[in-house]
């Protein structure tokens, strides 16, 4: 079994990936982008290589150059992380014919749950509740188009099959509108996606954001981890996060998490995996399910107490799961910041040289980083620079934790959004919690107003 | 030969010009060292130079670096010759070196013409894109 893991990242997650292998005594190789040469998991690397230039397309998403600075520097595994090419079918199977791990689940289940309709239909096949819409792609038939979307209920929303963070959708409010609009949704998604594919379902007008952390082990072994709000969205980008998700019947919670086991037993599911939800009035409607780990798999983590990026590598090596549905219990609440290098009130990306970086501390307080005073913020990736996690034994014990720990960080040099931060942090709506997915921008809104 | 002196004007502008701030040059005749005035951010500068606090010594312009990853073999395995060697003008898109990635050997050609000062890159050595391989004097 390898011992070696080629980390085809950047940023928090390619150290964060890179603390989990060196904890599990396995060797590291850092398949940076020439921006990144000075990155901490660079510097920490048994073997450390640069693949290409700054450009994304031609370092961390280039797909042969990562193949073959694997095979050079004898890998035997490569961890994709999160984004680039973490959720690639074709990579993913690139890799196996190489003779190489992926790191995650196999190339087919990455395939099925790209593809929106073909995921929704093994959720259903699972028993994992799903949004009431088309089964499938809709018909060419005006008139079965029409009666499909009666059935759904209006308001209904048009997907792309192919689309996704939010791009390749709209609102139909009344008939109407619906056939004009379908045929706007197939244009763009055929540009976009290349894929004209498009299906309906019943528009929710105030849910949640809600999802549900697993990790299998691909020989029909999962558990699920709890759950997390990430409610809190500007233009569908997740900003702050929680677990667990507050006031939701745990009853009801428990319900859909084992669905979500039985889905993964079903796939043969291997690695970590997140189901995300759509919950309004209580009910959990399946939007889709990422298969890789995720940018808040942190607050997960500080409620468990388990090392989901740890466990998502033993699994990879061939282990069996260890864990048991029996043994997860969810302690306390966590909240996860993401600080990102933009400005507060315009969103423009703030690259640049950080002149002061002071961080939080004490208890409960974890910061997940690659970047200090010193560090450069390239202008070629997302503008993540550090996650600001804090736990506590209750929900008001982390928030008032991460209100001092917002006022103990600073950074300069750069802008950032921590503003934003403690504008949610002061919001009534946010301290009750269970806001929807639509707040933050209302927020926004009226700050504006 | 012509003194890295007498070219000093050509690398300052050569140096503007590729958002490269510090630019080191050995050759048998002595040193030249070209740094550009670096502000306190690099604020408005290239990316590229802005991303590199670590001091890399700059090659000289005409070096022809790695376009990937591998190990950096100056001749084919089977042969005993290296394909260039030092004082040998060669021609844009000649053959210089070789990289191995396991069974594959991919070859490595001058970005231009130009004459071979030395082989930079250590036989057998894991080198990665972008890295220097040959210094080589490009031609006017």
């Amino acid at each position: 079994m390898f011992d070696t893991v080629l980390i085809a990242n950047r940023g928090e997650i390619a150290l964060r990936i890179q603390r989990a292998c060196r904890m599990l005594g396995l060797r590291t190789v850092a398949a940076y982008s020439e921006a990144d040469r000075d990155a901490p998991h660079v510097r920490h690397a048994d073997v450390a290589v640069c693949v290409g230039p700054a450009p994304a397309g031609r370092s961390y998403l280039d797909a042969t150059a990562l193949l073959l600075a694997a095979r050079a520097t004898g890998a035997g595994a490569i961890h994709p992380g999160y984004g680039f090419l973490s959720e690639n079918a074709d990579f993913a199977a690139r890799v196996t014919e190489a003779g190489l791990v992926f790191i995650g689940p196999d190339a087919a289940c990455i395939r099925t749950m790209g593809d929106k309709v073909a995921a929704k239909a093994a959720m259903r096949e699972a028993g994992v509740p799903c949004v009431p819409g088309s089964e499938g792609a809709l018909p060419d038939d005006p008139d079965a188009i029409r009666r499909i979307a009666a059935e759904t209920g209006y308001p209904v929303l048009l997907k792309a099959a192919g689309g996704g963070g939010g791009r390749g959708m709209r609102v139909v409010r009344e008939e109407e509108a619906l056939l004009d609009t379908l045929a706007l949704v197939r244009e763009e998604a055929r540009r976009a996606f290349g894929n004209p594919a498009i299906y309906v379902e019943k528009f929710l007008s105030t849910p949640r954001h809600v999802e549900i952390q697993v990790i299998g082990d691909g020989r029909g072994n999962a558990v699920w981890l709890g759950t997390r709000d990430c409610s809190l969205q500007r233009r569908h980008q997740k900003v702050l996060e929680e677990a667990p998700a507050p006031g939701l019947d745990a009853a009801s919670v428990a319900d859909v998490g084992g669905r979500c086991v039985e889905a993964c037993r079903r796939l043969g599911y291997s690695g970590a995996g997140t189901f995300e939800f759509l919950v309004e009035d209580g009910r959990f409607y399946f939007i889709e399910m990422n298969t890789r780990v995720q940018v808040e798999h942190p607050v997960t983590e500080m409620v468990t107490g388990l090392d989901i990026v740890a466990e998502g590598i033993r699994v990879a090596r061939g282990e069996p799961l260890s864990l048991r549905q029996s043994d997860i219990a969810a302690r306390g609440h966590a909240v996860e910041c993401r600080i990102n290098a933009e400005d507060p009130a315009t969103f423009a990306p703030s690259p640049g040289r950080i002149a002061r970086f002071d961080l939080p501390g004490g208890p409960g307080v974890r910061v997940d980083s690659h970047v200090g005073a010193g560090s450069v913020v390239p202008p070629h990736y997302d503008s993540l620079v550090a996650k600001l996690i804090v736990h506590g034994a209750t929900r008001h014990e982390a928030l008032a934790r991460l209100r001092v720990a917002l006022s103990e960080t600073r950074i300069e040099g750069i802008a950032t959004n921590l503003p934003l931060h403690v504008r949610i942090l002061a919001d009534a709506g946010f301290q009750a919690g269970g806001v929807d997915i639509h707040h933050l921008e209302a927020m926004l809104g009226r700050a504006a107003a | 030969m012509t003194s890295p002196l007498a070219r000093i004007p050509e690398l300052a502008a050569w140096l503007a010009a590729s958002g490269i701030d510090e630019l080191e040059l050995r050759g048998p005749e002595g040193q030249v060292r070209l740094a550009r005035g670096i502000g306190p951010s690099g604020s408005g500068g290239s990316t590229a130079a802005a991303a590199g606090p670590s001091p890399r010594a700059e090659p000289a312009p005409g070096t022809v670096r790695s376009p990937g990853v591998g190990h950096f073999l100056p001749a084919h395995p089977l042969r005993a010759e290296s394909l260039v060697v030092p004082g040998e003008r060669i021609a844009a898109g000649q053959p210089v070196g070789l990289l191995r990635v396991g069974a594959l050997l991919l070859t490595v050609t001058a970005p231009r013409a130009g004459t071979v000062i030395r082989v930079v890159a250590p036989e057998g050595a894991l080198v990665g894109y972008g890295d220097p391989l040959i210094d080589v004097r490009p031609e006017e």
